[in-house]
């Protein structure tokens, strides 16, 4: 499966779009040199740069050829995570020249990014086929967007998991997407 | 129940399969039994065609019933992978990747179908293209080929590794009558070592390919036999007027001012020659 796998990764990588990514990442980069130049904290920026990053890292799950491809050997689970890998690594490197980038005064780390991009592919797993990688791609922007509602109590902690606890949130989603595995 | 047996050697066995999507029950208790040879799917839009060569395919599961794919139980995660490395699938309206070449295209589906060894599969992946009439096009991107052209790639990609169960969701769709006729000789090789089963609404396409039919409607396999016993079925049935027949339980032109007929012969009117066409057009009538 490794030999399959390795051989797979040049063309998964030719098959994936890349034009999201680099578009998210120049604006990112750009917000950040910003916040940086004006010597501002730039949480905000990197809770930004989370949902988007793994918004596009999600968005590359979509595969034009799905549906010539759903019977090969290689399950659908193992494609998603040869796309993942393929998107992930520039995703965190990107997420690195952020931190570089700025100054901030909470936590710098990847963990908020990863646990968002889980809750997507999470989501993606399983959505309805038709619109998974759609729906599972929104779900780290509409996570970012309910931070802002004026909620309170558990609700209000639980909005905020994916920065505060992100590794449970992580654990949680990587349950959900080995649960539908088979998916 | 509908039986079908084509020749010796059972590949794929159906029981009661049955799936559903909310109130709409798609397939509805079909029963197969499928040998070597070319099994034509033949009914009107949303009879449940698709989903059952989904469910054929391992794309979906049933909601119910048993199902044998070249004597495996898809169900079980460790068959289902077995019976992909066998498995030949062309969905409808297949979407390929537009920045590679047909080349590429087939062989990247062989790399998933497991085959790693790098010569093989390009020496295979040419000669599926050069079945599929490609040759001369398998270095352009897929992009600047026709509809005709990009169905033949889905089309050479379902072949690879010369499956034993091909299925095919209208594999005719977009291809010239030349394409159609280079279709059939590259189904005739494959169904002499395993079985093809085909969806078409072409009911000419299944008198000239397929050694079976079965033709569904409303998720039921309401008939099943060869294409002449279809066209049989319509023999004293069907007949010719210049009028419309208020008795025929279908009627179309044929030509200016000239009606075909099917349904139960009027007295005193001599029947036509049956065609696939009118046995089908009887036979999905009858069942509703």
């Amino acid at each position: 499966m490794n030999a399959v796998l390795a051989q797979a990764l040049g063309p998964t990588a030719r098959a994936t779009s890349w034009r999201p990514a680099a578009a998210a990442a120049g604006v990112l980069v750009l917000a950040a040199l910003l916040t940086g130049w004006s010597d501002r904290p730039a949480d905000t920026v990197l809770a930004l740069a989370a949902a988007g990053l793994a918004a596009v890292v999600v968005s590359g799950l979509h595969d034009p050829a799905a549906a010539l491809l759903a019977p090969v050997p290689v399950s659908p689970m193992q494609r998603r995570l040869l796309r993942l890998g393929l998107l992930g690594v520039p995703a965190l490197l990107v997420w690195w020249l952020l931190t570089a980038l700025t100054t901030t005064v909470g936590s710098s780390g990847p963990a908020p990014l990863v646990a968002l991009t889980a809750c997507g592919v999470a989501v993606t797993v399983w959505a309805p086929p038709k619109r998974a990688v759609l729906v599972g791609a929104s779900t780290p922007v509409v996570l970012f967007a309910l931070q802002a509602l004026p909620t309170s109590g558990l609700v209000s902690d639980a909005l905020v998991w994916w920065r505060t606890d992100p590794w449970w949130v992580l654990c949680a989603a990587v349950v959900a997407c080995v649960a539908g595995r088979q998916r | 129940m509908t039986t079908t047996h084509t020749t010796t050697g059972t590949l794929l066995a159906a029981g009661a399969l049955t799936k559903r999507f909310g109130p709409l029950t798609a397939v509805d208790h079909v029963d197969l039994a499928l040998g070597r040879g070319v099994v034509g799917l033949l009914g009107p839009n949303g009879a449940g065609k698709t989903t059952l060569l989904r469910i054929l395919a391992t794309v979906l599961a049933p909601d119910e019933g048993s199902l044998s794919l070249l004597g495996m139980d898809p169900a079980r995660p460790s068959s289902r992978t077995e019976i992909r490395r066998h498995l030949g699938y062309l969905p409808q309206s297949p979407s390929l990747y537009a920045g590679f070449t047909p080349l590429e295209m087939v062989d990247y589906v062989a790399i998933l179908k497991e085959h790693t060894d790098r010569d093989w599969r390009r020496r295979e992946a040419r000669n599926v293209l050069e079945a599929v009439g490609l040759g001369d096009r398998m270095h352009k991107r897929i992009r600047t080929l026709s509809g005709g052209m990009k169905q033949r790639v889905a089309l050479a990609a379902a072949l690879i590794g010369s499956p034993d169960l091909l299925v095919l969701d209208e594999p005719a769709t977009g291809l010239d009558p030349e394409q159609r006729i280079a279709l059939r000789s590259v189904l005739a090789e494959t169904a002499d070592r395993g079985c093809v089963v085909l969806s078409t609404h072409n009911t000419a396409e299944v008198a000239a390919l397929c050694q079976h039919v079965l033709v569904m409607d409303r998720g039921r396999i309401c008939w099943s036999g060869t294409p002449t016993d279809l066209a049989a079925e319509a023999e004293g049935r069907v007949w010719e007027s210049d009028a419309e027949e208020p008795t025929a339980l279908r009627s179309w032109l044929t030509g200016p001012g000239r009606r075909r007929h099917v349904g139960a012969l009027p007295a005193g009117t001599t029947p036509a020659v049956p065609t696939v066409d009118d046995g089908y057009l009887l036979v999905t009538r009858l069942s509703r």
